[in-house]
């Protein structure tokens, strides 16, 4: 509008809120900035990092796996990610209630696109999304580092 | 039965079954021993007396003409459907080489009724009798007789009467010195209330287990051991000889147009004087009530069942409603076989109905879905709403099973157990309410109670 | 094939004019005109229908007026005019409420369960259903519980469709399962037969519509959709049953029907079925193993080709052709014959080769009999239609079971008129309209008698007179099905002339009616190898690369005992525990220098050989089979993690090491060259050969049997021995798929000597005993047990048992034996009886 007449104090105006944030970085309070590794940042609550297997926390169940080796996550999966290999448990060795248990629960996290369908497909909630997503390693050769067995991704500790 | 003797109090004075039954007034007994022997049916001047059979097969009458008779005489069949009886008979296959049979059904287990217990306790040769003419009319020469398992002295009384027939012989190869052979067989049932369906009951006449079979093949044309059969109530056949004895206008100068003749009604439930009597059509409720002794003192009556614990439920305002097929009908309920379960102001209609779910989860043969699961549930609703369970939405949720069952079972089981849970909870939903509400309220003062004690 | 018109209406789907059988219930013809209509309680083979689920309710109009009720378009016939209607409102809601009393009482375990994914409760409730039940009372429990060897059944899943009790009772005969108590309470039952093998018991799982019955060995193994499906045929008979091979993650995870009409119509057994496990067991034959004076050597395959190869080139070298003998089994493909027999003719120049098992005694196939298998010859589904089948020295519930089930229940619904002749009684004759039996090895006697009765010349024993009646007065198409008594025959060549004779009188005395005659073959590939190991026969010019046969295998196993071989390569032939004539088998084997054996398991003959070389087994080798109504099917490989050899790369092994290069064979390549070798075989793409196969008629001139109508004697026991033997066909023997499969473990394999009540108790035995067999050439000890359908007279025994051989005894001429008590068992028994008694 007013092309030809800029007022300083509409400059100033502005400067101003680039000296607050100028100034207000050095008490660290307007810092985006985070000191990764030596900190990390606290991702969003719905962030879907790597996965981890439940247990039951409570209850008659206390303990035991959730998973219940039914392969749906790997019928969701589109990208072909998870392999489970169901047996039976018995009262001698019991994994999770009921009579299904994953024997085998893997996942190949170098095809695993975060989507979460997984997580949707879970009849018993026992796979879940965390917030864990340094996922780098240094072989792809066998053992692939990258394929995550069932006793990773259970009791899996959780930093952050 | 204990009190009283109901047989000839009331009502029409039988012309065509003679009850002899004595009672040891002192005790209240009846002596079944004590049935009617054939030397006391035989001898002249007594009704039956195995003449109107004498004469069927003496006259040379034809199959037709017998059908015919029993055609014009109106009779209807007595088990519960009121299929027209000579029309039956008229539909085996008269081409048909191999043989043919009559089954007697007499697998009374409608809760309510004991009609047909009567007639093969003390009466049994009239039914004898009326085999032996059903069975030329339609050309068998062996009769199974099918009686209910818990019928402990009806089949040894029936086997004893067999045994005099055949002694005397009215029964055998040459019964009255004709050539044409009846055989009788008495067998007893497992106590199935599912066998007194026909197709089931043959099933279990075959040794199979009681499932309904399919139809068609109707048994006139494929039955029992898959040849021809006709299944007729203890009833009706106990009240064909009187066709041939009294003549067929003695039968339609009675009762209504649609329902001629006679019935034995069995009136059970909170009356003063239960019992059975042997009425005309068109009696009213109202009058069998009284026949019954009427209700106790200071009772009012609640609700009536009509034709046995399958037909719906009536209101109190049935007295008027005259006791024909049409008129019951017509009021909503159904004639079934004849046997008056009256409830008065005493009585909840949800325990009421509770035991009634009860007979049929139990009895439900378990062949077809909705009967087998649906009877079922309406127990354990009625189990629940009785214990103080209840829940206002039960009441839907009763309705759409009765929705589920109905006409949709294999056989009419299903519509037997639904039809009085539909009519209870319509008719009386505010019986259900009220006891519902009542759980509520307990329910939740005894929440309230548990909050206020902590 | 129709032998009544069929007769069509025409009714109206929800206002769609539609064309149907009348005498069809309406369900199935909606089905195949792709309409969906729920059902459960309804299934193919289950007739009458039993309407209990009432899910396939319809409304029906006929004559302007909407009928009353619903009906179950299962139990409906269609008439003129009928309008259906499937997606009005009743008809929906009737679903819906249904479908409610269905999952009232079923867990909502879909994720456990083995049936997940393929369940029809769980495909109707995801189009039918409501998302949430409103059912808050209790629901039935009841433990599991083991129905039998093979499955099991969760009560808690049961929806009491009833269907596995129908096909107990209308299917199979078994009456595996019934009903107990009534109602809601109904439970259902299974009663296993103790000490007995379940035949067809393993259709249980594919007839039950929702998880209740599943199989023991597929228990967890996988979800449906993670699983390779591959095309294959029933290996262990000659029907060419259709089936699936299921993998998943490099193992074999189950085998399911492929469901072909015109074959086995869904109707598998259980050998079939569970014969699976042996490909995932460690008995399957991964490393070949060189066998010496010093002992045996694990060595890889390749070492153990070149080993072979070289030795092979070393006798060939030192003999020159015709010193090498080529036998395999009638368990290969026809490309893997064409294969052996192009390596014989070109490689080995010898013509001493032959291929499936002796179906002529060990001779050379006769003309006459070849023309029979060939011009006179039904399809298994003109078998089933026929107005009459006779079946003569056959048990088709053990030979051919898929064929003898249709055929069973043809004639349990009075479909089919069976007459039955063996020379013991069996189930399969159950529902036989007459059955004789004319003890064994006197079929011949039989077949000649029925003829001179039916042409009126000649003499008829008295007691062979009324089925000879019967078979007068058939007045519609017959097939004559005969099989295992025929193979053991001493004269099998002239029995099936006989035969052949038999069906033209049958014809004759029934004006001209069609009359076929079908051989049962004892292997799924007889027919192949027959075909292939007599191309010459079947007019298919040898050339130079292929010799004709220089015979039989009788010739060939002599030629190597008289040292006129000097080595012997055998492909998946158990030839020693087979083979009638064990001694000429043994000395056979000892005589001739080299033995290799190429096959996928262990086995007495494999055991005998010097060089065991692995071969991949029936689920891993690719080709195509001939059933016994002559269809090419294609069997296709499962999709499994361990590599294994077809007899192509075999023999490209063999032939590098031997000549230091090979045609690469694949077998695309062998079966193109098949087909234009042998024009009539059915020309199809080889990748995607149609499942349901393709039939096909050598060519071949047709040879009039001879007319022979004088009897041979009786065969009865003799005074030293007055038993006959009776070498049985058993569907459970000691092959090595089933000796390999764990699921077979505990199943009862009858292993045992079965002997008429009558006769023990004159020989003073009882059940359990262990009885030594004796004729004038040796013995075998087997327990025996007491069995009313052995004819008094006889004894039978499993014609293929390893422990205690039979054909130490049996040889194809008749035998007569002593039956002893054996002595407490001493110590090279002790194996044997723990074996035989299996159960």
């Amino acid at each position: 509008m007013h092309r030809g007449s800029l007022s300083p104090t509409a400059i100033l105006g502005g400067l101003k809120i680039t000296f607050a944030q100028f100034m207000g970085s050095f008490g660290g309070r307007n810092t985006v900035t985070v000191q990764y590794p030596l900190r990390k940042k606290r991702m969003q609550e719905r962030f879907r990092g790597l996965h981890r297997l439940e247990r039951h926390t409570e209850g008659p169940y206390k303990g035991l796996e959730k998973c219940i080796g039914c392969a749906l996550c790997a019928a969701a999966c589109p990208a072909e990610v998870i392999t489970v290999v169901a047996a039976e448990n018995t009262d001698d060795e019991r994994y999770s209630p009921g009579e299904r248990y994953a024997k085998v629960y893997d996942m190949d996290m170098l095809r695993c696109i975060f989507c979460g369908m997984c997580t949707e497909a879970c009849p018993t909630e026992a796979i879940v999304m965390k917030h864990d997503y340094e996922l780098a390693d240094d072989s792809r050769r066998l053992p692939n580092k990258f394929i995550y067995h069932k006793e990773d991704l259970l009791d899996r500790p959780f930093h952050w | 039965m204990a009190k009283g003797n109901p047989i000839l109090q009331n009502g029409v004075k039988s012309e065509w079954i003679t009850p002899v039954t004595t009672l040891d007034n002192e005790h209240g007994i009846r002596h079944i021993e004590d049935y009617e022997k054939i030397a006391r049916y035989v001898p002249e001047g007594a009704p039956g007396g195995y003449r109107a059979a004498k004469k069927v097969l003496q006259s040379g009458m034809t199959a037709d003409d017998i059908i015919n008779a029993v055609k014009a005489s109106g009779i209807r069949g007595k088990g519960g459907a009121g299929f027209p009886t000579g029309l039956k008979w008229s539909f085996v296959p008269k081409d048909n080489p191999g043989p043919k049979y009559l089954v007697i059904n007499g697998d009374e287990s409608e809760p309510g009724t004991f009609k047909d217990r009567f007639i093969l306790e003390d009466c049994p040769h009239r039914l004898i009798e009326g085999c032996i003419i059903a069975a030329k009319a339609m050309g068998a020469h062996q009769v199974y007789t099918y009686i209910r398992g818990e019928f402990f002295d009806s089949i040894r009384l029936l086997k004893d009467a067999v045994n005099e027939a055949y002694a005397k012989g009215y029964l055998g190869d040459s019964p009255f010195g004709t050539d044409y052979p009846v055989h009788f067989a008495v067998h007893s049932g497992a106590g199935a209330y599912i066998c007194g369906e026909e197709t089931a009951l043959l099933s279990s006449l075959e040794g199979e287990r009681g499932h309904p079979k399919l139809k068609p093949p109707y048994p006139a044309v494929e039955g029992v051991f898959k040849k021809p059969t006709i299944i007729n109530n203890v009833e009706t056949i106990a009240g064909v000889p009187a066709v041939f004895d009294a003549g067929p206008e003695w039968f339609t100068a009675r009762g209504s147009e649609k329902s001629p003749g006679i019935k034995l009604v069995s009136v059970s439930g909170c009356v003063r004087n239960p019992g059975w009597w042997e009425v005309e059509y068109g009696i009213t409720i109202g009058e069998l009530l009284d026949m019954a002794g009427g209700l106790r003192p200071g009772r009012k009556l609640k609700a009536l069942i009509p034709g046995g614990s399958s037909c719906p439920l009536m209101k109190s305002d049935c007295p008027p409603v005259k006791f024909t097929y049409e008129d019951v009908q017509a009021a909503g309920s159904m004639l079934g076989c004849a046997a008056m379960i009256v409830l008065d102001d005493s009585v909840d209609i949800v325990k009421a109905m509770g035991s009634i779910s009860h007979f049929y989860a139990h009895e439900s043969c378990g062949k077809c879905t909705p009967c087998r699961e649906g009877t079922r549930w309406f127990r354990q609703i009625h189990d629940r709403i009785v214990a103080g369970g209840g829940r206002m939405e039960d009441l839907d949720t009763l309705i759409d099973i009765c929705d589920g069952i109905e006409t949709k079972s294999f056989c009419p089981l299903g519509d037997a157990a639904a039809w009085p849970v539909r009519s209870a909870v319509t008719r009386f939903r505010e019986d259900y309410e009220a006891h519902i509400r009542r759980s509520m309220e307990a329910r939740a003062a005894g929440e309230t109670a548990a909050v206020t004690a902590h | 094939m129709a032998k009544h018109e069929i007769e069509w209406v025409n009714i109206e789907v929800d206002g769609v004019p539609l064309r149907v059988r009348k005498d069809r219930y309406l369900l199935w013809s909606l089905r195949e005109a792709y309409y969906d209509v729920p059902h459960f309680c309804a299934h193919k083979w289950l007739d009458p229908p039993f309407a209990g689920c009432r899910m396939c309710m319809v409304q029906i109009e006929t004559g302007g007026k909407m009928w009353p009720k619903l009906q179950t378009s299962c139990s409906t016939l269609p008439s003129e005019g009928m309008k259906v209607y499937l997606k009005t409102e009743p008809v929906v809601q009737a679903r819906k409420e249904e479908l409610e009393f269905h999952l009232l009482n079923h867990p909502l375990e879909c994720p456990v369960c083995d049936k997940g994914g393929e369940c029809m409760l769980q495909d109707q409730s995801m189009d039918h259903g409501v998302s949430a039940g409103r059912y808050i009372e209790e629901k039935r429990i009841r433990p599991d519980a083991i129905l039998n060897d093979y499955m099991r059944m969760n009560y808690k899943r049961c929806f009491h469709c009833k269907r596995c009790v129908h096909y107990g009772e209308n299917i199979d005969g078994a009456n595996l399962m019934k009903f107990v108590k009534r109602g809601a309470e109904t439970r259902i039952e299974s009663y296993p037969e103790p000490g007995e093998a379940p035949r067809f018991s393993g259709n249980l799982i594919d007839i039950c519509p929702v998880g209740a019955i599943t199989a023991r060995s597929y228990r967890f193994m996988g979800r449906p959709w993670e699983q390779e499906l591959r095309h294959s045929v029933g290996s262990f008979d000659s029907v060419g049953a259709n089936i699936w091979l299921c993998s998943r993650l490099g193992e074999m995870a189950r085998v399911i029907p492929h469901d072909n009409d015109q074959v086995e119509f869904g109707l598998i057994d259980d050998v079939t079925r569970f014969a699976y496990e042996c490909v995932n067991d460690p008995r399957l034959l991964s490393r070949a193993t060189l066998r010496s004076q010093g002992g045996s050597e694990q060595v890889s395959q390749g070492r153990g080709e070149s080993e072979a190869g070289r030795r092979l080139a070393a006798v060939l070298g030192e003999h020159g052709p015709d010193s090498i003998g080529v036998l395999a089994g009638s368990g290969l493909n026809s490309e893997e014959y064409l294969a052996l027999a192009k390596w014989c003719g070109s490689v080995l120049g010898s013509g001493y080769y032959h291929f499936g098992e002796s179906l002529f005694a060990g001779a050379a196939p006769s003309a006459a009999a070849l023309s029979s298998f060939v011009h006179e010859h039904p399809g298994i589904d003109e078998i089933v239609n026929a107005s009459t089948v006779l079946s003569l020295g056959c048990d088709l519930f053990e030979e051919a079971p898929a064929l003898g089930l249709r055929v069973d229940i043809a004639a349990r619904r009075k479909k089919l008129k069976l007459l039955s002749a063996r020379s013991h009684r069996s189930d399969a004759d159950r529902f036989a309209t007459l059955f004789v039996n004319y003890g064994y090895h006197n079929l011949l006697r039989l077949v000649r008698g029925l003829s001179n009765a039916l042409s009126g010349a000649g003499e008829c024993p008295e007691e062979f007179k009324p089925l000879a009646e019967q078979l007068r007065s058939i007045g519609d198409d017959c097939a004559v099905v005969y099989g295992q008594e025929v193979w053991q025959n001493a004269a099998p060549a002239e029995l099936i002339e006989a035969l052949s004779a038999l069906r033209s009188a049958i014809a004759a005395a029934n004006g001209g009616k069609p009359v076929w005659l079908s051989p049962v073959f004892p292997g799924v590939n007889s027919a192949g190898a027959l075909l292939l190991g007599n191309l010459s026969a079947f007019g298919v010019s040898a050339g130079s690369e292929l010799k004709p046969a220089a015979g039989g295998l009788k010739t060939l196993l002599e030629a190597a005992a008289s040292g006129k071989l000097r080595a012997l390569v055998i492909f998946d032939y158990d030839i020693l525990s087979t083979y009638p004539d064990r001694a000429l088998v043994r000395k056979a084997l000892d005589s001739v220098g080299l033995v290799v054996y190429c096959g996928p398991f262990e086995n007495p003959t494999s055991e005998a050989a010097h060089i065991q070389l692995p071969l991949g087994s029936f689920a891993q080798r690719e080709g195509t089979v001939v059933s016994m109504e002559w269809r090419v099917q294609k069997r296709e490989a499962a999709v499994l993690e361990i590599a294994a050899a077809d007899v192509a790369e075999v023999l490209n092994g063999l032939t590098t090491a031997m000549q230091g290069a090979a045609v690469a064979d694949t077998m695309q390549g062998l079966y193109l060259e098949l087909c234009e070798r042998l024009p009539q075989y059915p020309r199809e793409a080889f990748v995607d050969f149609p499942y349901e196969g393709r039939r096909m008629k050598p060519q071949l001139a047709e040879a009039a049997p001879a007319q022979r109508s004088e009897l041979p004697a009786e065969f009865k026991g003799s005074a030293d021995f007055p038993l006959v033997l009776v070498p049985k066909r058993f569907l459970y023997n000691d092959r090595a798929e089933i000796r390999c499969s764990p699921v077979f473990d505990q199943v009862a394999k009858p292993f045992h000597a079965f002997m008429n009540p009558q006769d023990m108790k004159v020989y003073n035995l009882a059940a359990g005993d262990q009885v030594e067999l004796q004729d004038d050439k040796g013995s075998s000890t087997l327990p025996i047990q007491s069995a009313s359908w052995v004819r008094p007279g006889s004894v039978v025994i499993n014609d293929y048992c390893i422990a205690a051989p039979v054909n130490v005894l049996a040889g194809f001429d008749p035998v007569r034996v002593r039956p002893r008590k054996a002595q407490p068992a001493k110590a090279g028994e002790a194996a044997l009886a723990s074996s035989g008694g299996a159960e």
